[in-house]
């Protein structure tokens, strides 16, 4: 029972601390309903969602600040990240929670019709999380990398309460991956630390609520631009990716990978959110903003959990800035032709807020040593590249086979881009979704060029690892996917809820 | 609320019915199977020990007891969603009747779209629902070995040989203790469960990169002690030094009972073991030689 509550004191902390960021990015303008024009509403779904994700992923990297800053890590650290968090959140709604809703929601006939479905598959998300906390408290840690890379430095930071404990700088010192980050191992410590001692079980409950944050982000973004049932049905559909769970090596595991899909699902839905936005007849700039500032923090969360985050970080930042760019100069009737500051401005958030987040970590990684290290970025060069072509052979057929042969393992979702696409043609062509579109096919590119640099067997390398990699890309491709199929013309403002 | 068609609401009350037809059948198997036949199984499915086997056998018969409970409830639940079925029928068969309508826009003109669309989200959540099933088999599978024990006390998907090495090392070594391995595995899981002791293990460039497969069907490249420099030692500062080798070039002529305590620790179940591999503890003298 003790550890049920520590856990939860934990958990609540990092929720109200994700909550609080968020109304605080949001404004108090866009928490407001109002009659005519649309503001950014956050869905209550969208809040809670968004204190999961934000909650987690800013807990550790505060506590790797915190530490790097010369700080103790341990349980009276976590308790006042656990209490601090809680005050943090509280306060930042007091100060700025919002009005009633006004009489700009539609009537109430719609309003209980959708709400109908909407509650109903709202249950259905929670029964699945359940589901899944079950299982993933039913078994020990139990895989290679979420031993070896993650638990391992988790176990080590919470024995030695510090990041820049002399074995994780040790080159002989048996871990994988010394340079991988540390958002999942802080999280893992924080649970450690909090409990008083380590149990690989327990720690896995970070994993559950992140998912859960993820379907309902998702669910609240869907919102701004669906019915509320379809936006629903989209995010039951996220929630049932095959994949992501309940396969073993999904959210039910402790390997990063399906973090990683989490948090950039939720990245691309609000750089989604964004596009769509800005493109449509009730678009404006501080909903825009708000979207881009969201994004850009999270793809920073979403490099602080693996190093894929930094090729997923990099790729949808590029496509987003080359949509924006093209959509400034094509003269279109039906897209409104913004102006270049807000290009600018986002360009500066999306550059800005991971460059600010992310440097104390690169900074400090440099002192870590490269043991078993893949270094890309290093191994990266044309002649690499030119040498590395032919693995193309054998790793494009491979990843086919698995998106599309094998899915009835890993899920659907690859079938319903290529259907959603044919059915819905020039829907795909729209600005939201062709960003997608491209950041798809950007990050399968990157997968593949790994594959030609890596210094690992390539068959064991891309073969062993492609499913893991593809599930961290399946919450945006559905997300392109179910927008092209069930797309609606925005007509009004949600209504608060 | 607009309403769903009768024939859907009919199917509807029709499919509560099975339901609760179906668990009630569950519910009966589940009381009714004898404790006996799922202790034999999980004892089966558990590790080769009495130890192991025993803790499997209770661990699996309390879970039935709570799966029978558990199965009651739910149970009960259907058969009350299906005795209200004048009002749950109506609210289940509207909201398959929203999803469904979800998928398109109603008033989409090509009709094929629709029906196209419907479909892969039929197929969608039968697959969904497959998998759910799925995962709760591999949980009824899992359950005699894993239990609610956290991964220490389980040593889960490893190698015997690491678990042994573990359990030795665990006994033989203080909690505290420094160990420089040279050794032809990844020791990984070896310096996860030991952990608070540390292992140090110099990395041979040749098996940086190499994914190492089950049961050394691929052998790595390995750092024997004789090639560590005394300054490379003692900048470690170990207080033990372990030799664990598996592979035939590093095995050969070596006397594989050269650490007594390990032979000993082995025999404790098996008085005819014999070493096929090599495990060699030593307290370090701190002279920067081996």
């Amino acid at each position: 029972m003790t550890d049920v509550l520590l856990i939860g004191l934990g958990l609540a902390g990092q929720w109200c601390l994700g909550i609080g960021l968020a109304i605080a990015i949001v404004g108090p303008r866009l928490l407001e309903s109002s009659a005519g024009g649309a503001r950014f509403l956050i869905a209550r779904a969208e809040l809670i969602g968004l204190g999961f994700v934000l909650g987690i992923a800013a807990n550790s990297y505060l506590q790797f600040a915190w530490s790097l800053a010369g700080g103790l890590l341990g349980r009276g650290c976590s308790l006042v990240f656990a209490a601090g968090g809680i005050v943090f959140g509280l306060t930042v709604w007091i100060i700025r929670r919002r009005p009633p809703p006004d009489a700009a929601i539609p009537g109430e006939n719609e309003l209980a019709e959708g709400w109908v479905v909407a509650r109903c598959l709202a249950v259905l998300l929670i029964a699945l999380f359940l589901f899944a906390m079950i299982q993933a408290l039913l078994t020990p840690q139990k895989f290679w990398d979420e031993r070896a890379f993650y638990g391992l430095k988790a176990i080590v930071l919470f024995e030695d309460h510090s990041i820049n404990s002399p074995d994780l700088k040790e080159p002989d010192f048996v871990q994988g991956h010394p340079r991988y980050p540390l958002m999942i191992s802080l999280g893992e410590q924080h649970l450690y630390a909090l409990l008083g001692r380590v149990d690989d079980r327990l720690s896995k409950v970070l994993f559950p609520v992140l998912y859960l944050g993820m379907v309902f982000t998702i669910a609240g973004v869907l919102m701004r631009h669906l019915p509320l049932n379809r936006a629903w049905l989209g995010a039951v559909l996220v929630a049932t990716i095959p994949v992501l769970m309940p396969d073993d090596y999904g959210v039910i595991c402790g390997q990063a990978d399906a973090p990683v899909a989490c948090l950039e699902g939720v990245a691309l839905s609000y750089l989604w959110d964004a596009l769509a936005t800005r493109f449509s007849s009730l678009g404006n700039k501080a909903t825009f903003r708000a979207s881009l500032v969201i994004a850009a923090l999270v793809t920073s969360f979403t490099a602080f959990t693996k190093d894929e985050g930094i090729s997923h970080g990099a790729v949808h930042s590029f496509v987003f800035m080359v949509i924006l760019a093209c959509s400034l100069t094509v003269r279109s009737s039906k897209q409104i032709k913004g102006d270049w500051k807000d290009a600018l401005i986002a360009t500066l958030i999306l550059i800005l807020i991971p460059a600010v987040i992310l440097g104390p970590w690169f900074i400090h990684r440099r002192q870590l040593p490269l043991t078993g290290e893949m270094n890309y970025f290093g191994r990266l060069s044309i002649s690499a590249i030119w040498n590395g072509a032919p693995t193309l052979a054998w790793s494009v057929p491979h990843l086919a086979w698995r998106m599309f042969g094998e899915a009835t393992t890993w899920g659907l979702q690859w079938w319903f881009v290529v259907m959603s696409v044919f059915l819905f043609p020039r829907r795909a062509l729209r600005w939201p979704q062709l960003f997608l579109l491209l950041t798809l096919c950007g990050d399968i590119a990157a997968l593949l060029l790994a594959g030609m640099i890596a210094p690992v067997m390539l068959q064991e390398h891309i073969g062993g690892s492609s499913h893991r990699y593809l599930m961290q890309l399946a919450p945006g491709a559905l997300l392109l996917a179910f927008s092209n199929i069930a797309w609606h013309q925005p007509s009004r403002s949600i209504p608060y809820e | 609320m607009s309403h769903p068609p009768a024939s859907l609401t009919r199917a509807v009350r029709r499919g509560l019915a099975i339901g609760w037809w179906a668990a009630l059948f569950l519910v009966l198997a589940a009381w009714i199977l004898p404790v006996e036949i799922v202790e034999n199984w999980a004892a089966g499915r558990a590790r080769n020990d009495d130890f192991s086997k025993i803790e499997a056998a209770r661990a699996s018969a309390n879970a039935l007891v709570f799966l029978r409970w558990a199965l009651s409830a739910t149970t009960l639940v259907l058969f009350s969603i299906w005795l209200a079925g004048r009002k749950s029928a109506p609210l289940i068969s509207h909201i398959i009747a929203e999803c469904w309508h979800s998928m398109t826009p109603v008033d989409d003109a090509i009709r094929w779209r629709a029906v196209a669309s419907r479909l892969f989200l039929m197929a969608w959540l039968m697959l969904a629902v497959w998998h759910v099933g799925a995962s709760v088999s591999r949980r009824l599978w899992d359950w005699p070995v894993y239990r609610l024990y956290d991964g220490k006390t389980v040593l889960p998907n490893i190698s015997d040989h690491n678990r042994d090495v573990i359990r030795y090392l665990n006994e033989a070594t203080p909690s505290n203790a420094r160990i420089l391995v040279l050794s032809d595995q990844k020791l990984y899981f070896l310096s996860y469960y030991l952990l608070p002791r540390r292992l140090y293990h110099p990395m041979h460039p040749d098996s940086e990169f190499v994914i190492p497969q089950p049961y050394n069907q691929r052998q790595l490249a390995a750092y024997r002690l004789a090639e560590l420099s005394p300054e490379r030692i003692e900048k470690l500062r170990p207080d033990y030094i372990l030799e664990y080798f598996e592979g035939e070039p590093f095995t050969k002529d070596r006397n594989l009972e050269q650490d007594l305590d390990w032979v000993s620790y082995k025999r404790r179940r098996n008085q005819s073991w014999r070493p096929q591999y090599l495990v060699a503890l030593r307290k370090y003298s701190g002279e920067g030689a081996p």
